[in-house]
């Protein structure tokens, strides 16, 4: 008896455990999710800035307007656009770095980590000195020829891309290393043994080494890329808008916090999709 | 030298690479020694940004309120992620999978969607947003992170010690503090050490912090824009582990969870 007494005892205790978990999880992540679909589904009026709950797919169907439609495509553009330079740029220097000694390896990996354990913001606001007209970038590129008038890049879609690819590209250097470290170093002989060098052996053996990684990379790159909010407000000066720009005026300007609901509810799906969509490519890739 | 023969284009491409992620830095920290009052040109060595800084009061309430806010979240974060843990080792499978799917899912949600979500919370609920909002916000996410690397080393322990130390007359408490808390202890100390470090979650904060709190990073984002411009998998290879870390800190960045790059489903 007085055992069954404490096992249940210490069964409760155990339990008392998840507590703080439970209470994260529910009022601080689940709730507010589901506020927000339902909000997604209401009306807010913009005079009262109060919102009506209700079951209307008005918000949704408001997403093809061509404000918004263009912000979600440029989103959609410009993150897959900063992805794939992530992987180009990235894939030389992770097989470089795994070709060296570990200790250089440790070096290399330390340069790649380092600048980001700076603050984002101030990385970020770098940019607008190095992009600007008469900024260090123009400087070089006329003494190099390059360019002869202004630059006029900073507040462009390639002054975001630019801070993107930037921001993320660890994200996508750490996963390949990670995967061509993994490889077995006699792939790479035999390929060169046979004749394999250069272009040829990035596209025939290191990019297919590389692949697992590269689909990680992607994903890490990718979607927090697709809902960015910072590096467009910063380097795009606030005229090339993306979804989490939108997303963020509905709620801290316009007051339209149903359609904002809905922006939110629409990026969460397209990253459920893309999340669902990604373990197929990775059977597909392995098998 | 032997790379740069081989593979000579790769070895050119990396090292470009290495200098665009080091520009912006060498930038920031050869304008905050630049005596330019708009940093155009060089003006000459200077120390009047760092003088500047040190009497600014927004300043240094900035940096008193980034250090608040990151101690407060890794205390509040460590004790969530540890119970959770601590749960979570002895859960039966189902629990488990419920557990991860909790972790996961807070990784995987994008930063903007997150913070709107909770800033809905906060303002349906009445309350004001500012430090305490702040620390809720960047708990709910860090406490994920800090339970995937928890549950990294958690997975390292064997139980067989605690039962051994149980059976030798430890208290509940003693084998807790004694042999899983030490046990798991490089893991606590990786998750205080990268919360103490700047944050780096602006949307989250905007949505979160309202206009009350301003941590340092914001400040310093400010007044350049203002134109002062002034896995914890224990691998063999340290290079490997330091990669694998690395990308654990950074799957923070809202995208992806680290269960997804070693290979599993998210």
């Amino acid at each position: 008896m007085e055992s069954s007494d404490t096992s249940r005892r210490s069964r409760a205790s155990r339990h008392l455990l998840l507590v703080p978990t439970a209470l994260v999880v529910v009022a601080c992540f689940a709730i507010p999710l589901a506020l927000t679909a339902v909000y997604s589904l209401g009306t807010s009026d913009l005079v009262t800035f109060q919102t009506r709950f209700g079951w209307t797919l008005h918000n949704f169907a408001s997403l093809g307007q061509a404000v918004y439609l263009s912000a979600i495509v440029r989103s959609l553009v410009l993150s897959a656009t900063a992805t794939v330079a992530c992987a180009v740029i990235a894939l030389p220097l992770a097989f470089f770095i795994v070709e060296q000694r570990p200790r250089l390896q440790m070096l290399l990996l330390l340069a790649v980590i380092v600048p980001f354990w700076t603050s984002f913001l101030i990385r970020t606001y770098a940019w607008v000195n190095i992009l600007q007209n008469r900024g260090p970038l123009e400087y070089v590129l006329h003494r190099l020829g390059l360019v002869h008038g202004p630059l006029n890049v900073l507040y462009s879609p390639l002054a975001i891309g630019v801070g993107i690819v930037f921001s993320y590209l660890p994200l996508m250097v750490l996963p390949i290393y990670v995967a061509l470290e993994r490889r077995d170093p006699a792939v790479l002989e035999a390929a060169g043994d046979l004749g394999s060098h250069g272009a040829g052996l990035m596209w025939h053996v290191v990019i297919p080494l590389a692949r697992t990684g590269i689909i990680a990379g992607c994903i890490l790159v990718g979607i927090p890329a697709t809902g960015e909010f910072v590096i467009p407000t910063i380097l795009g000066g606030g005229k090339t808008l993306m979804l989490g720009n939108v997303i963020g005026t509905q709620f801290l300007e316009t007051g339209d916090l149903a359609l904002g609901s809905a922006m939110a509810m629409s990026l969460l799906g397209l990253v459920v999709l893309v999340l669902a969509v990604v373990p197929l490519l990775r059977r597909r890739s392995t098998a | 030298v032997n790379m740069f023969r081989r593979h000579p284009v790769v070895s050119i491409l990396a090292v470009l690479t290495i200098v665009f992620m080091w520009l912006p830095l060498v930038v920031v920290i050869g304008n905050s020694f630049n005596g330019d009052p708009i940093l155009a040109t060089w003006g000459g060595l200077t120390l009047k940004w760092f003088e500047q800084a040190i009497r600014d009061e927004q300043v240094r309430t900035g940096l008193v309120t980034s250090l608040q806010v990151g101690l407060l979240t890794a205390a509040a974060s460590l004790i969530v992620a540890l119970t959770g843990v601590l749960w979570w080792r002895q859960a039966s499978p189902q629990g488990r999978r419920a557990f991860d799917v909790s972790v996961y899912a807070r990784l995987v949600l994008p930063e903007v969607v997150f913070a709107t979500a909770l800033f809905l919370v906060f303002t349906r609920g009445g309350i004001q947003l500012g430090m305490m909002t702040t620390v809720i916000g960047h708990t709910v996410w860090a406490s994920a992170y800090a339970a995937v690397i928890l549950q990294a080393r958690a997975r390292l322990l064997d139980p067989a010690v605690e039962e051994a130390a149980a059976d030798l007359g430890a208290s509940p408490l003693g084998v807790f503090f004694r042999v899983t808390l030490r046990g798991m202890l490089p893991a606590v100390v990786r998750r205080r050490r990268h919360h103490v470090l700047p944050e780096r979650t602006p949307a989250q904060h905007a949505a979160a912090a309202g206009p009350r709190s301003h941590p340092l990073p914001r400040d310093a984002g400010g007044q350049c824009h203002r134109g002062a411009r002034d896995h914890v998998d224990d691998r063999e290879h340290p290079a490997h582990r330091m990669a694998s870390g690395a990308l654990d800190a950074w799957s923070r960045v809202r995208g992806a969870s680290a269960r997804l790059l070693e290979g599993g489903s998210p």
